[in-house]
């Protein structure tokens, strides 16, 4: 089991367009993979028209009987199960705090699952915290959407800087640019620059387009509704990049 | 990740409109699917392996693309299911995955081959929520076997099919009950592979390798011989195809134990049989010499990755060229092996060994007062006598001993473990079963002994056909580091050797020897 956390610290990057459209191609290529919606805001299990619940989840997340097993369910695709958002995420942080190890429980929570599932795939909610710093622990790699802009490329920093600081360098960070605009001189000279100076970065971006947006309108993958367009083409590209990247690891 | 699914007889007189209109009138929100052909392809190997370990393996072809499904019989449960293009010939050829891990040791050097075909239609109707989120699926499914020449179709009938989403119980309760109680539908178990083999007039576990020929308790020698004798030409018989196919080293491997059992039954109970078998015994030498060379040289090729391992990464590679060579050699020892198999000689062998066997005069096989006794009698002193005759070759061996006598013990050990076969069914079972246990264990340090003496002999040989040039250089001295290790294991092998025959000679294998078989 590969564990994939979609993570960034700043909002609306497209960490869950991307988390659906990977998890969907995977499930596709006949991998068992399972996605976790840790967004309160419930935007991924929106996608795949499952309720996010309203009840105990993060208070759950703690108690030592629970099994993500029991929340699991299954999505409209063959191989593709999630793990809803629970409302009460948003308390998350007061949760883990009282914890022995709270930095380890989605690490713990997801161990039983080891030898179900192939891929694991977390949509995260933006920001650093207790939960991410779970994330950090439980993922093999980092997944960063950037929108190729200077604050974007700041806030990369930031991460970078805060996992060194933390002394977290067991997963690798694989940024990648989304919501490329290539009318924008900006966008792609940040494109064309930024992967000279961090060979991590991915060489498959996905542009701007509509397709994408619509998701929310058609709650589905791209895949799904516009395979041939060329944003699906791209998540497709770009998936195939991080399954090489990860037989490196 | 799938669950189970419950599977329904379809009731009569109801098509999908009417369906719908049930599961409507039960408040259920439905969106009906275009219909899907499906065309599904059963494997297995020749000797049921995977059906006998409660599998059953197909591939699913349809406008949604081909998946490989890997079905446990017991709760009509898929364990794996993954997109691929094909079934590959072997399970070592899949891609590494779970699929490949559960196949592979049981499936191991026996091609997987298409077994039966089903063309299937199905419409499927979605169950949604308030989100037009699927939470169940209901399928209706029409299955027909597809018979070889010009695609003939059977009928299999329809079925219900009720497809549960992870995560949603309720909705399936629902079903499962308005299907089970309400309706009284029939339920339907597994992939419908058994249907689809019954309708071909086959059924599973047709073949096994293993001989199971049941002998009543009263029965005669000459009777339970020609019995045993009719079964192994089956045996031969069945496995032609594959071996003139060349579809694995198996089907030649069980050939030549079908023809190397039916000579030693006719060697050791040649006072119970009809005069003529003396002159099919010679025939049937022949089939075995002409099919050695060959097996010989897969036996040596199926060992050869292994021993190559040991030399560390690249030693396979290194070793290649060798390889070349006794591939190129295995087919030319094949044509010699074809051509005997389509020899005149070899028909009528078969044709007139049969006719004797089956419509012949059945007074010629009770015509001697051997052949009129109980076989439970003669298989006793037949046993009894090979017993003994094993001690003797064995018991005097020590590490210096010559590789012929090696040789000798493992003959008798083969004959003694023919015998224990042939008879099995009129002793007690695990009576034999322990009995075979440490004989078995000998026969697999002979063999393995033997093996590698052959394979030492035979290697320079090889070497000598390499052509020169670099890589034939890399290859001669990664022989030379090969030779050295085999050698080793043949030392270490014959070192066993004192530890496994004390076991087979325990004074209680001895003392259940005599109970069992003993004249007194
Ligand atoms: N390649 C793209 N082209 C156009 N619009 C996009 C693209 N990717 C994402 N979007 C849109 O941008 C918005 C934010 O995307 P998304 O929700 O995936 O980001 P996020 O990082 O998960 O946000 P949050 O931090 O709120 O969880 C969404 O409305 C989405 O439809
Ligand atoms: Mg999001």
């Amino acid at each position: 089991m590969k564990v994939i956390a979609c993570y960034n610290i700043k909002g609306g990057v497209g960490k869950t367009a991307s988390t659906v459209n990977l998890s969907y191609l995977a499930a596709r290529e006949g991998f068992r993979t399972l996605v976790w919606d840790l967004d309160p805001q419930g935007a991924s299990s929106f996608y795949f028209r499952i309720r996010s619940t309203v009840g105990q989840g993060a208070a759950g997340l703690v108690r030592d009987e629970f099994e993500l097993d029991k929340v699991i369910k299954g999505t409209d695709y063959e191989n593709l199960d999630l793990v809803p958002a629970d409302f009460s995420y948003r308390n998350m942080d007061l949760f883990l705090d009282g914890e022995k190890k709270p930095k380890q429980r989605v690490e713990k929570l997801l161990k039983p699952l080891a030898e179900r599932y192939d891929y694991v795939f977390l949509d995260c909610p933006p920001g650093i915290s207790l939960l991410s710093e779970n994330v950090f622990m439980a993922a093999d790699v980092l997944l960063v959407p950037l929108i190729p802009t200077t604050l974007s490329l700041r806030t990369l920093d930031q991460l970078l800087q805060f996992c060194q600081q933390e002394g977290l360098n067991d997963f690798s960070v694989l940024p990648f640019f989304t919501m490329v605009d290539a009318r924008k001189v900006l966008h792609r000279r940040i494109v064309e620059e930024l992967p000279k100076r961090m060979p991590n970065v991915l060489t498959n971006h996905i542009p701007y387009s509509s397709e994408i947006e619509q998701m929310g309108l058609r709650r589905a993958p791209v895949n799904i509704f516009a395979g041939h367009s060329r944003p699906a083409q791209c998540y497709e590209d770009l998936w195939w990049e991080i399954k090489v990247r990860l037989e490196w690891l | 990740m799938s669950l189970n699914s419950y599977q329904y007889i379809m009731p009569r007189g109801v098509n999908a409109e009417g369906l719908a209109e049930i599961l409507h009138g039960h408040g259920l929100r439905l969106e009906l699917q275009p219909s899907v052909a499906t065309e599904r392809e059963f494997y297995d190997t020749f000797d049921w392996r995977l059906y006998a370990a409660g599998l059953v393996f197909f591939i699913d072809r349809s406008r949604d693309g081909t998946r490989l499904h890997l079905r446990a019989l017991a709760d009509g449960l898929d364990i794996v299911s993954v997109a691929a293009k094909e079934v590959p010939g072997f399970a070592h050829e899949l891609p590494a995955g779970v699929l490949r891990d559960r196949l592979l040791p049981l499936a191991e050097s026996r091609r997987l081959l298409g077994i039966a075909s089903l063309k299937c239609s199905s419409r499927c109707f979605k169950v949604l929520d308030e989100e037009n989120k699927t939470v169940a699926r209901v399928l209706i499914e029409r299955h027909g076997v597809v018979t070889g020449e010009g695609a003939r179709r059977l009928g299999l009938g329809e079925r219900l099919v009720v497809a549960p989403v992870r995560g949603y119980s309720e909705p399936l309760q629902q079903l499962r009950a308005l299907f089970e109680h309400e309706l009284g539908l029939v339920r339907l178990n597994g992939a419908a592979l058994e249907e689809a083999l019954a309708a071909l007039g086959r059924h599973p576990l047709d073949y096994s390798s293993k001989l199971r020929v049941p002998l009543p308790a009263g029965v005669t020698a000459g009777e339970a011989a020609r019995r045993l004798l009719a079964a192994l030409l089956n045996a031969v018989e069945s496995n032609e195809d594959g071996v003139r196919q060349d579809l694995d080293p198996e089907f030649l491997h069980d050939l030549r134990v079908a023809v190397r059992r039916t000579r030693a039954l006719l060697g050791q109970m040649k006072e119970a049989l009809p005069r003529s078998c003396a002159h099919y015994r010679q025939e049937f030498a022949w089939i075995g010499r002409s099919t050695g060379a060959v097996r010989d040289l897969d036996v040596q090729m199926l060992a050869f990755p292994a021993h190559a391992a040991a030399l560390g990464p690249g030693g396979l590679g290194d070793l290649e060229p060798l390889r070349e060579v006794m591939r190129a050699q295995r087919s030319r020892e094949r044509c010699d092996l074809l051509e005997t198999l389509a020899a005149p000689r070899y028909r009528r062998l078969k044709k007139d060994w049969r006719a004797l066997l089956e419509n012949g005069d059945a007074a010629v096989w009770v015509a001697t007062d051997e052949a009129r006794r109980p076989a439970l009698e003669s298989a006793s002193a037949m046993i009894e006598h090979r017993y003994h005759k094993v001690f003797r070759a064995g018991v005097g061996l020590t590490p210096e001993s010559a590789d012929t006598d090696m040789h000798r013990l493992r003959m008798q050990c083969k004959k003694l473990r023919y015998l224990l076969e042939f008879f099995a069914p009129l002793f007690p079972r695990d009576d034999i079963k322990s009995l075979v246990r440490p004989l078995k264990a000998l026969q697999d340090n002979l063999g393995e002994f033997q093996d590698l003496g052959v394979l030492l002999e035979a290697l320079p040989g090889y070497a000598e056909r390499l052509n020169g040039g670099e890589r034939a250089n890399r290859a001669r001295v990664a022989l030379g580091l090969l030779m050295e290790r085999l050698r080793l294991r043949k030392e270490l092998v014959r070192a066993e050797f004192a530890a496994v025959w004390a076991r087979f000679a325990h004074q209680q294998h001895q003392n259940r020897f005599n109970r069992l078989f003993g004249s007194d």
